[in-house]
């Protein structure tokens, strides 16, 4: 009889044990939830990153995308009412035009940008910077002296030239071509064509 | 027991629930990642087609800039349209580019010749992007409105 009860109290006691053992959690699955939290944290680190980086290269592109279309406007504007264009020998990445109306307009180069000042009798009346990725602009005049080119050629190239041949990378070149001396703009607003209102300029 | 006769059941075994949620965060996660790749993927060629194109327009711009500068010295368009050509750099940015130059014979309708350019490109896999397209109209040329 008492063997019986000794014996059933080592069962449950046995029980006991055996669930208390089971309310925790093992070393392995400790490290196994480690280990998954690590690999979640990586990932979702990873995925933040590319998309924090796509969002800034987008708005990046954005701007430099805006910033040619305003320069590549102001630019021939300014280059078919250009009386004489100076391109600065000492420093192709600087010129300068004298418009009709008097007005002397300079655009300088920089790594990143291009500026432009207009000035009407040594004052300036007019300041704008374009954004354009890093790189070197030049300008110079083409076309027997009829067209002035703006030149930017982005970091990439220059890499490019160390790279093996057989690396093909996008070339980062911007070209822009204006004739001089070809104002357009009585043209549009007359309704007529470019050569008849530069005809009928004095 | 609760009044309504109900009991109240306990939960026995947590073992291993939180290792559960953890993989079914982790296949969340995995959905998440292959909807946001493609996206992010998709972005950047939209806006490199974007860049493109603006490669494209600024190139038109250039080739009537080329127009307007020889026309100006008395060369017809006529004869400027056919040797007309994309710049080195520009055709290195636009895969496969072709460009068409049309030129319409001034009308009493329009006295003045009309050019119309047109610039194609592949944007991967055969596939052709929307052409960019420019039009103006040019008069005579200078010298001979100039002449007597």
């Amino acid at each position: 009889m008492m063997a019986s009860i000794a014996h059933r109290r080592l069962k449950s006691g046995a029980a006991e044990c055996g669930s208390r053992s089971r309310a925790g959690m093992s070393l392995i699955e400790v490290v196994v939830v480690i280990s998954t939290l690590a690999a979640l944290m990586s990932f979702a680190t990873v995925l933040l990153g590319l998309l924090f980086r796509a969002d800034h290269a987008g708005h990046d592109a954005l701007a430099v995308q805006l910033s040619i279309t305003r320069l590549s406007r102001q630019f021939r504007d300014d280059a078919h009412s250009a009386l004489n264009v100076d391109v600065a020998s000492v420093n192709p990445g600087a010129v300068e035009l004298t418009l009709d109306d008097g007005q002397r307009v300079s655009w300088i180069a920089s790594e990143a940008a291009i500026t432009r000042t207009a000035r009407q009798d040594d004052a300036v009346v007019a300041r704008d910077a374009y954004v354009l990725s890093e790189g070197i602009t030049t300008f110079s005049i083409t076309d027997a002296g009829s067209l002035i080119r703006l030149q930017h050629r982005g970091r990439n190239p220059e890499v490019l030239e160390s790279a093996p041949v057989s690396v093909a990378t996008p070339s980062d070149v911007l070209t822009i071509d204006a004739a001089i001396g070809i104002d357009l703009r009585p043209a549009h607003a007359a309704g007529t064509d470019a050569t008849t209102a530069l005809s009928e300029a004095p | 027991m609760y009044p309504n006769g109900m009991r109240l059941v306990r939960r026995g075994r947590r073992r291993g629930a939180l290792l559960m949620e953890l993989i079914a965060a982790m296949a969340l996660f995995g959905i998440v990642l292959t909807i946001a790749v493609p996206v992010v993927t998709s972005v950047a060629a939209l806006r490199d087609e974007t860049h493109r194109r603006q490669i494209a327009q600024v190139e038109l711009g250039n080739l009537f800039e080329q127009i307007a500068a020889r026309h100006r010295q008395g060369e017809s368009v006529a004869d400027i349209a056919p040797t007309l050509q994309l710049a080195a750099e520009a055709a290195a940015q636009l895969p496969d580019a072709k460009l068409t130059i049309e030129t319409a014979a001034p009308t009493e309708a329009l006295p003045t010749t009309l050019v119309t350019a047109r610039l194609q490109w592949t944007i991967g896999a055969g596939r052709t992007a929307a052409p960019a397209e420019l039009s103006a109209c040019f008069g005579a040329p200078a010298a001979q409105e100039d002449a007597p």
